[in-house]
């Protein structure tokens, strides 16, 4: 399904818009779509247990200046990318347990902590003084090789962030289908009691899964920042919507159990493609995101209807 | 005969989500009286009700959604009501309409116009009103960018003196507390009973007769109605339009409404809870503004209101002994209880 | 057929007129040119095995459903909308107990009743007519300001039948209502009945309990395979008649008990306990519990509900903790504590619950993952799933318990309940436990599964099994268990053993009447 439309929207792109297949274009393309991507990683593992990360965003952003602010305090590039996605990591473990300890009430405690973290690195890098944050911005010396990541370089073709990405894509896949752990997290969204009674632990499974969410949306934030050369905080905003429009439109539903990260790689592509075509007809990034919400309805009534009261008694 | 009395327990015990907005509320009014006694002047409490009463109808409006479950969280009412904002600001005065009368009347259509889209695809479709409203965030947060790239414009002047007023004897006292008295009136009628029944559990509601559809697009009109009158005293209180607040005025009512109490797994929120919770929200970036941070504040403001949010959910939490009530019918736990 | 057409044409006209209906889900067709009538003042009895579109039926005339083909009338109209339904007369009390959590037990009882904006009836008159039907249902007063979900199952289900009550139904449907009845309320329950058909009101029940229909029905519609195969009336509804009808020409063996006769009796003894239960507190206060279980031993577990046989089962198998206390399970001479989940599949002990939609199967997973996902976690290598191992257990009990399946990639749900319960026994057996606690493994299944069951829980016991056997149907302890533990007052009120296993001697030890238990003692 969401294959067919990818395919439809590649087709339109291609005769409707001049240089669309230009090499270029494809690169760019995506290098934008593995930041997206990766960040997707944590929001559809979350969708599986039937949870929500709308933290995201907020971590993100506090990874990105965070570690400029690291690296402008001497620490070293690698140690603090390493600090980091393991503070993201953390941050989002608890949101994770708390969310399981508050039956599943994950949407508000993200956006609670996803707030409150935030919040609290941009008033400790604001701190210090060595170098200030000024409306969310953060400038600092950006080792080059963290750029180059991000970015396509002539030699080598294709960035080294794509290579990642792709290299997740297997590891998330592989965990999910093989794994006792993904197919866990398959049984705990279809039916909790039931996960318990085969010794799927509940609490243990969100920790984990909302950990990952947590570190893999600090890794966007530290790709992101090689990619733009300067931190800001509000660097995460787009990514709290298009993350779940990704899982969403990929196909996998939010109550949980059903679906997959291949299904969500499909959910990102379309949007890049999407994003590219609408760039094509000069559209405004705000007329974007209003078009991006009329998509979302027709696609989610397409295939994540619940079925009406009358099949379920 | 017995069980015809009303059991005071049952009463008591159903006030008990009131425990934690009532604290939080309590610990903030002794900082400010200790921190910034200009809240308790004529001029501060006419700014404090200007200030609040905004926040305290949206979220009332999306209290209602809420109830109307399940995970009945309406994320579009920032974006909503910017929406409203505009239109109030740069709309009305194109097809002449600045009456206050009038402009009361068009806020509320459009909001219960917008509400009344979103409740029908949500009760039609049978989509999760997360996705409908995040989708209708979306479009609406784009949308006042592109109408209205910078803030800007002057709203009529009898509102745009609202938010200058200086005493609270004046319509930005009067305005909410009519809301109020009819948000009680709502409360009270069947058509509420049945919201709620609804929210509680959807499939007994439907096969004991209840009209599913109506009632939950019923849900939205009532939102739509106090979001339309909140946006109005928006209006009134930043005096222009702007596109930008959207994003952080989603976050603050849907912090107001879980500090207020309201159970997301539908059924369970209080109009009391969702306006204490609201005027707490407001108290934390009274407070916060106390106090000297300069250029931190808004960080500031961020952290606490995110901090808070854990806690009243930490709270919340503790106080009904982290029952798995809500889990269990998601099949969380199994067995009879005792 | 000959029965269903005299008895129709020699009385009144018939209120509810189902004709050649046919219902379908996917692939599954739940009705196939069913035909169906009752009369106003009759009890009217719907019976068949799981699957052959008993609620399917019910769900027509609630007006929850629609047929694909043929119509269904009631009073002369068809039901388009349990809305529609209600407003005709159409009371349906459905199998799942469909209560408003959150709500009060007063918010419950009138769900629907109200307009859309109006309320039919005053507050103050709700109250009155509410507390008067309750306390008359109930057998005390129930307080209708309390949340539903503090009432007990029983009371729940009371709530539910009252809601169809309150509304002066002319038809009313009970979808096996008396499944969360406590054995006193089964009988005032049969009482309601009864003073609904003298007044006129046609009543229609659908039951797996075939003893409840012989007591109170006038006449019985048997369903099979979504078809109706027969009608009986008044004398001729006999457990045997009921039985040939449903089995059908397959039916060829002995019908009647559908429990084995009992070989020699295991006993346990110090030496060969498997399970050892000792000073075990369900509640503070509540006298502590001994039990041991022998290999080879089949225990039932019995008691009417509320009285800890469920927090017992549960507690054993380390899903909830009693309150001091301990439970072991010995394996090859060492004993293996047991105070969780996980310690309780380390001693070798597997629970098998009976409620599968609650804690059974995976709704989103197919029939395969449904089975392995309890295999997989003690197959992985380095937390890889050996995928091949568990499809070879997979298809070992699948021939050794002959589970019906089509495809093993096919979604649980397209597999009967019977077949459903079997996965969920086939996963637990895959780990060749030493000790089985079975939390009402019947509930739901048609009786040729419920056969199979016995069959093979006896199977188990000679292999040397320990087996704890929870039901709710006294029946099924006769002949099948060597000693029945009767729960009172959350603790083991008597341990009934061999010959003095009669579904009367049980009964009244869950009443806690020791004397009739005595008397059977004396007997032997």
């Amino acid at each position: 399904m969401a294959g067919a439309v990818l395919i439809a929207l590649i087709a339109f792109g291609a005769t409707s818009i001049g240089g669309f297949w230009s090499l270029l274009n494809l690169r760019s393309n995506l290098v934008f779509a593995s930041f997206l991507g990766i960040a997707t990683i944590g929001q559809t593992l979350c969708a599986l247990i039937g949870g929500l990360d709308l933290a995201i965003p907020f971590v993100l952003g506090a990874a990105n200046i965070g570690l400029v602010r690291l690296m402008n305090g001497g620490v070293s590039p690698g140690l603090g990318i390493v600090i980091v996605v393991g503070l993201g990591g953390l941050i989002g473990a608890f949101n994770g347990a708390l969310s399981n300890r508050l039956q599943g009430q994950s949407l508000v405690v993200t956006l609670g902590v996803g707030n409150a973290v935030l919040g609290l690195v941009q008033i400790l890098v604001s701190k210090g003084g060595v170098s200030g944050i000024s409306g969310g911005t953060i400038e600092g010396k950006i080792p080059r090789w963290i750029e180059r990541f991000s970015t396509f370089n002539h030699s080598f073709g294709i960035a080294p962030a794509v290579l990642l990405w792709v290299a997740l894509i297997v590891v998330t896949i592989v965990v999910l289908r093989m794994t006792w752990f993904g197919r866990s997290l398959y049984a705990l969204g279809g039916n909790q009691a039931a996960a318990a009674r085969v010794l799927v632990s509940s609490w243990w499974s969100w920790t984990v899964v909302f950990a990952v969410s947590g570190a893999t949306a600090a890794l966007t934030g530290v790709l992101l920042l090689g990619y733009t050369g300067s931190g800001y905080a509000g660097v995460g905003d787009p990514y709290l919507f298009t993350t779940i429009a990704a899982v969403l439109i990929g196909g996998t539903s939010l109550v949980g159990g059903r679906g997959g990260y291949g299904l969500s790689v499909l959910g990102v592509l379309i949007l890049t493609v999407l994003q590219t075509i609408l760039s094509g007809y000069n559209l405004s990034q705000a007329a974007q995101e209003a078009i991006l919400g009329f998509l979302i309805i027709p696609t989610v009534a397409l295939y994540a209807r619940s079925p009406h009261p009358r099949m379920q008694i | 005969m017995p069980g015809t009395e009303r059991a005071p327990t049952y009463f008591l015990a159903r006030q008990r989500s009131l425990v934690t907005p009532l604290i939080l509320l309590c610990v903030l009014l002794v900082i400010s009286a200790w921190h910034g006694p200009h809240l308790f002047t004529s001029d501060g409490l006419a700014g404090a009700v200007i200030g609040a009463a905004p926040l305290v109808l949206a979220t009332l409006g999306i209290t209602v959604i809420a109830v109307a479950g399940p995970a009945g969280v309406d994320l579009s009412v920032g974006p909503v009501m910017t929406f409203i904002n505009i239109v109030i600001v740069l709309g009305l005065p194109l097809v002449g309409v600045s009456s206050p009368v009038l402009v009361f009347v068009a806020a509320i259509i459009v909001g219960v116009l917008l509400q009344v889209a979103m409740g029908t695809l949500i009760a039609c479709l049978r989509v999760s009103t997360v996705v409908v409203t995040l989708a209708v965030y979306l479009v609406l947060d784009g949308l006042n960018t592109v109408i209205l790239p910078e803030p800007g414009g002057t709203a009529p002047d009898w509102l745009a003196s609202w938010g200058a007023a200086s005493s609270i004897l004046s319509p930005i006292l009067y305005v909410p507390v009519a809301a109020f008295v009819l948000w009680t009136l709502i409360t009270a009628s069947t058509f509420f009973r049945n919201i709620r029944l609804m929210g509680a559990n959807d499939r007994t509601a439907f096969v004991s007769g209840v009209a599913l559809i109506p009632t939950r697009i019923g849900a939205h009109v009532i939102a739509g109605i106090f979001v339309g009158i909140a946006s109005v005293m928006y209006s009134g209180l930043i005096g222009s339009a702007d596109p930008t607040a959207g994003a952080s005025y989603t976050l603050s009512a849907v912090t107001a409404l879980v500090i207020g109490g309201a159970s997301l797994a539908g059924g369970r929120a209080k109009g009391l809870g969702s306006v204490i919770g609201a005027i707490d929200i407001w108290l934390i970036s009274y407070v916060l503004s106390t106090f000297n941070f300069g250029l931190n504040a808004s960080y500031w403001v961020e952290f606490a209101t995110g901090a808070v949010l854990v806690a009243a959910l930490f709270a919340g939490g503790i106080l009904s002994g982290l029952s798995p009530r809500a889990w269990r019918h998601q099949g969380g736990l199994a067995g009879p209880t005792p | 057929m000959n029965a269903a057409s005299a008895a129709s044409s020699s009385l009144g006209a018939n209120f509810v007129e189902v004709s050649s209906v046919s219902k379908s889900f996917g692939e599954t067709r739940a009705l196939r040119g069913c035909n169906f009538s009752a009369r106003a003042g009759e009890v009217h009895a719907v019976v068949g095995e799981n699957g052959s579109g008993k609620s399917t039926l019910a769900k027509l005339l609630a007006g929850v459903l629609y047929p694909d083909a043929g119509s269904v009338r009631v009073n002369g109209a068809s039901p388009a909308s349990p809305h529609a339904a209600r407003a005709r007369g159409i009371a349906v009390v459905f199998q799942e107990i469909l209560i408003a959590e959150g709500g009060s037990v007063l918010d419950n009882l009138y769900i629907g009743d109200d307009g859309l904006f109006s309320a039919r009836r005053s507050q103050r008159q709700k109250r009155a007519e509410a507390a008067a039907l309750l306390d008359r249902l109930v057998g005390g007063p129930v307080a209708l300001d309390a949340p539903v979900e503090d009432l007990s199952l029983n009371t729940r289900q009371w709530v539910v039948i009252a809601r169809a009550l309150l509304g002066k139904p002319s038809l009313v449907v009970f979808d096996e209502a008396t499944a969360a009845l406590d054995h006193s309320s089964v009988e005032r329950f049969f009482e309601v009945v009864r003073e609904l058909r003298a007044s006129g009101v046609c009543v229609l029940i659908v039951t797996h309990r075939i003893h409840e229909l012989t007591a109170i029905c006038d006449r019985a519609t048997v369903l099979s395979d979504g078809a109706d195969v027969g009608t009986l009336a008044g004398g001729e509804i006999t457990e045997a008649r009921l039985l040939e009808l449903m089995r059908g020409e397959a039916g060829s063996g002995p019908a009647g008990g559908a429990v084995p006769e009992r070989p020699a009796g295991a006993s346990c003894s110090a030496a060969n306990a498997a399970l050892v239960v000792s000073k075990l507190r369900l509640a503070p206060d509540a006298p502590p519990i001994d039990l041991a279980v022998g290999q080879g031993e089949i225990v039932g577990l019995a008691g009417l509900e509320g009285h800890g046989q469920v927090e017992f089962i549960q507690a054993v198998s380390g899903i909830k903790r009693g309150v001091g206390g301990s439970i072991h399970v010995r394996r090859e001479g060492r004993l293996h504590a047991i105070d969780s989940a996980l310690s309780a599949d380390r001693a070798n002990l597997a629970y098998i619950p009976g409620d599968r939609k609650a804690e059974g199967t995976f709704p989103n997973l197919s029939v395969f993952e449904n089975f392995g996902i309890a295999c997989y976690r003690r197959s992985a290598r380095a937390g890889f799933v050996d995928r091949r191992r568990v499809m070879r257990m997979f298809r070992d009990q699948v021939e050794r318990l002959s589970i019906r399946i089509g495809s093993a990639a096919a979604p649980i749900h397209s597999l009967s309940g019977g077949n459903q319960q079997k996965i969920v026994v086939g996963r637990a057996l895959a780990a060749s436990p030493l000790v089985l606690a079975l939390n009402d493994p019947t509930r739901g299944v048609d009786i040729g599964a419920k056969r199979d069951l016995y069959a093979l829980l006896r199977r188990l016991a000679e292999n040397g099994k320990a087996i704890l056997f929870l039901s709710n149907e006294i029946e099924e302890f006769v002949g099948l268990c060597d000693r029945v533990a009767v729960f009172r007052l959350q603790s083991a009120f008597a341990v009934l053993a061999g010959e003095e296993i009669t579904a009367d001697s049980v009964l009244a030890a869950m009443f806690g009447y020791a004397g009739a238990l005595e008397r059977e003692r004396a007997r032997h």
